[in-house]
């Protein structure tokens, strides 16, 4: 009876212990974002930068679409990059190999001829078929190509490029229309900045006005919601929070914005890293802290982008194992960064971070939960025992409750009761459903990373214009 | 059953306390918002009639906008300021005046904070004419809010700073050089003397940056100072010195040695400014580049001599027999884009 005992107290400490170092960063972070956020609002109070701009010696950027089997929204996703307001834009997308009609479409949308592939070759790619322009509009470049995944779509892109800064975007994501304006202002204030990412929000139930994302409805479908209620408090908090600390290593895949030439000069992106995002920005950091001349990693708060979260659960799971993988993979690559004073702040507390709260602390719960539930379930622990652990829990629903206000002080992203009390209920199941389930996955994903593997997995497309039954 | 723990019901209460404030905080701010929203469009409505010269009401939207927090109207007043200009502006600044803003705007640029000071140089064009605190923030330590002090400068500010603003294009960040080039263009004339200046004794990495602006500003007073920069050793300077040549007549000959060049880039220029210059007696040189090496140079020939009309179509035409593929191509999707020419894969 003694072992069970212990057992059981290990077991529910193992627990509390990952939540309560989860709860404990998440408070830390949202502090650390208040301080952020004020001090960036402070600065860019009454500033617009409005006419900088929109003059034509505005630094030329070149958004990098990479593109597989994306024919039901590909068209319409290019339309809207080129009717974005920024005045000097090049969009080069990529046709990563599709098997539907993604190069088909694209042609006919955009009247594509083909030009002979030449280019400077910077970074190695699978082979380019063919290089399309367009009559329809100049800005436009079309790279048909072998497929070799995102990374080599990305950095086939890469190649043809011709802007200062490069935008590296998903397919399917909206972004707002002077998203770049905000972006490039980082650049601009300082040379040492490599890569600006910005807050990203999601599209299942939104309205729409003149093709573009008008306003954001709280999603229906608790699976959506508690995405929406994660991935408020993953940019509000956990990438803000890191700008004054100086320890941001993620810029999501979704939306960032790069210096061209500081991705060349570390081999742009990792074609065998399944997190290839993340990889490139531990890389662009690591690099630059080697070189002596340390680079800085922006995150503006501003929502700049729009994308569709997974509506099934089986595809959700695949995303979370792959993210997973990928968290893994990059922290095992640069392990040497690894509480390693010579990477400053990344090194020290950016990367111990990810790797105790975000791959340990779920490992250690989901193991916590799991004896926990087999020695209620046996009878070896009474329930009123595992107060410790609704308390945890609890704190947690409550630092997520404390994300949104913050975030409906600053964005208005919900602007009705109705939705509000919609993602009430969505933080509960975030916490008490989607969390297990996240890391039931996280775990499918350490097994999958074990055995070496990182293949990607497909994500089923809607297409944006076309009105989910929940849409206004 | 048991009674819970104090602890837990602790908790709870303090979960259901933070879940009830985010509705209730919503109800507050959506209240507020409806709030200020109707004040604003009402602050605007006044506003408007003043500016546009209903001055009956100038007194009483000074009162209204003293009524209110400075932080309030003052975002609103610059807003407003972005738009106007002339009669409608000496306006605003007379009512920025009568409602003692501008006291809040100086305390702005006189800040110890440069976060604060940065704002003031956004603010500072509600200064009345003539007023030094305009433009003094563009010798601030601080180089964004040299930027913004730049990029707020009226046209007649920027006049009168172009030396300092000349030398704003070789400032620390980038910033500070997009916006005094920004702020030269704005000056237009007035800012010809200082650039003409610096083009012809500037060897610093602003030199770019102001060959920039003076391929925005066609006035022959540049001229000398963009030549010498057409024969230097940087093709990045020669590049945009090429493009600038396009802006005066008699600049054909020093077109045709840059169609030419070593760089593709001063190349790819030159082949813009053709087009831009309407030189078409260099048509066939333009030809020429279509079977560059370098797809950017190829395909500006191929623009440049589709932007030439019918000489430059001729010169296509030309072309499409062309040995090399590259020309051959280049002028078959050029024709193609006009609708001139017969392709297969037009066809199908």
């Amino acid at each position: 009876m003694a072992a069970i005992d212990l057992i059981a107290r290990i077991s529910m400490w193992i627990v509390v212990g990952a939540v309560a170092v989860s709860v404990a960063s998440q408070i830390g972070l949202f502090i650390s974002a208040v301080v952020e956020l004020r001090r960036i609002r402070l600065r860019d109070r009454h500033q617009l930068w409005r006419r900088m701009l929109a003059s034509p010696l505005a630094p030329k950027i070149t958004i990098l679409v990479p593109a597989y089997n994306e024919e039901v929204a590909i068209g319409e996703a290019v339309g809207q990059l080129l009717s974005l307001t920024y005045p000097n834009l090049e969009v080069v997308v990529v046709n990563d190999g599709s098997r539907d009609d993604t190069m088909g479409e694209l042609e006919r949308t955009f009247a594509l001829a083909p030009v002979l592939p030449v280019f400077r070759k910077m970074v190695d790619t699978k082979p380019v078929r063919q290089l399309y322009r367009s009559p329809i509009d100049e800005r436009l470049v079309v790279v048909d190509k072998d497929n070799g995944g995102k990374a080599d779509a990305l950095n086939a892109a890469l190649n043809v490029a011709s802007g200062d800064l490069v935008c590296a975007i998903d397919a399917d994501t909206i972004v707002a229309p002077d998203a770049l304006q905000q972006m490039v202002a980082p650049f601009l204030a300082s040379r040492r900045t490599v890569a600006v990412g910005g807050t990203i929000r999601l599209v299942n139930n939104a309205s729409w006005k003149m093709n573009r994302v008008d306003v954001l409805h709280a999603p229906r479908k608790p699976i959506v919601g508690a995405q929406a209620v994660e991935y408020a408090r993953s940019f509000l908090v956990g990438r803000l929070a890191w700008n004054p600390i100086g320890g941001n290593i993620i810029i999501s895949g979704a939306f960032g914005v790069f210096r061209r030439s500081s991705l060349i000069d570390v081999g742009g992106y990792e074609h065998s890293s399944i997190g290839e995002d993340m990889e490139l920005i531990v890389r662009l950091r690591r690099a630059a802290y080697e070189a002596g001349e340390p680079a800085r990693v922006e995150f503006t708060p501003d929502p700049v982008a729009f994308t569709e979260a997974p509506e099934s659960i089986r595809t959700l799971a695949r995303q979370r194992n792959r993210w997973f993988r990928g968290l893994l993979d990059v922290l095992m690559r640069h392990r040497r960064m690894m509480l390693n004073p010579r990477y400053g702040s990344a090194g020290m507390l950016a990367m111990p971070y990810f790797l105790i709260v975000e791959a340990f602390a779920p490992i250690m719960e989901v193991v916590g939960l799991v004896t926990l539930g087999v020695l209620v379930a046996g009878g070896w622990l009474p329930p009123s025992d595992l107060m410790p652990l609704g308390i945890a829990y609890l704190a947690s629903i409550a630092a997520s409750y404390l994300v949104l206000i913050l975030d409906d002080l600053v964005f208005a992203t919900y602007q009705s009761t109705r939705d509000r009390l919609i993602l009430s209920v969505h933080v509960l199941f975030e916490q008490l459903v989607f969390r297990p389930m996240t890391t039931i996955w996280r775990l499918w994903g350490l097994q999958l990373f074990l055995r070496g593997r990182t293949e990607w997995g497909a994500q089923q497309r809607r297409g944006f214009s076309t009105p989910s039954p929940s849409t206004t | 059953m048991d009674a819970l723990p104090t602890e837990l019901l602790i908790a709870a209460a303090v979960t259901v306390g933070t879940a009830v404030s985010f509705v209730a905080v919503g109800l507050f701010l959506d209240f507020s918002r409806w709030r200020a929203r109707r004040r604003t469009d009402r602050i605007h409505e006044l506003l408007a009639r003043v500016l546009l010269a209903d001055e009956s009401k100038a007194a009483e939207a000074a009162e209204r906008l003293a009524r209110h927090r400075p932080a309030v109207v003052i975002p609103l007043v610059q807003r407003l300021a972005a738009d106007v200009h002339g009669d409608a502006m000496v306006r605003l600044r007379a009512l920025v005046s009568s409602a003692a803003l501008d006291r809040h705007i100086r305390s702005r640029v006189n800040s110890r904070r440069w976060r604060r000071r940065a704002q003031g140089a956004g603010l500072a064009n509600l200064l009345p004419d003539g007023d030094p605190a305009r433009t003094a923030l563009l010798d601030d330590p601080h180089p964004l809010v040299r930027a913004r002090c730049a990029e707020a400068l009226e046209s007649s500010d920027a006049g009168a700073c172009a030396e300092r603003l000349v030398e704003l294009l070789d400032d620390e960040v980038d910033a500070g050089k997009f916006a005094a080039q920004g702020a030269l263009i704005h000056a237009g004339s007035l800012a010809v003397d200082a650039l003409a200046e610096y083009l012809m004794t500037g060897n610093d990495d602003g030199v770019r940056w102001a060959l920039e602006v003076a391929a925005n500003l066609p006035d022959p007073d540049l001229i000398p100072g963009i030549r010498r920069h057409l024969d230097g050793p940087d093709p990045e300077r020669r590049a945009i010195a090429t493009r600038a040549v396009a802006i005066w007549a008699d600049g054909v000959d020093e077109l045709r040695d840059r169609l030419v060049d070593d760089d593709p880039h001063v190349r790819a220029a030159a082949a813009d400014a053709v087009a831009l210059a309407g030189a078409e007696e260099l048509a066939a040189h333009v030809g020429r580049l279509l079977g560059d090496r370098s797809w950017i140079v190829r395909e500006r020939a191929g623009r440049s001599l589709a932007a030439m009309g019918p000489t430059g179509v001729m010169t296509l035409r030309v072309h499409l027999d062309d040995e090399d593929d590259y020309a051959r191509d280049m002028a078959r999707q050029v024709l193609d884009t006009l609708g001139l020419s017969h392709s297969p894969a037009r066809a199908a």
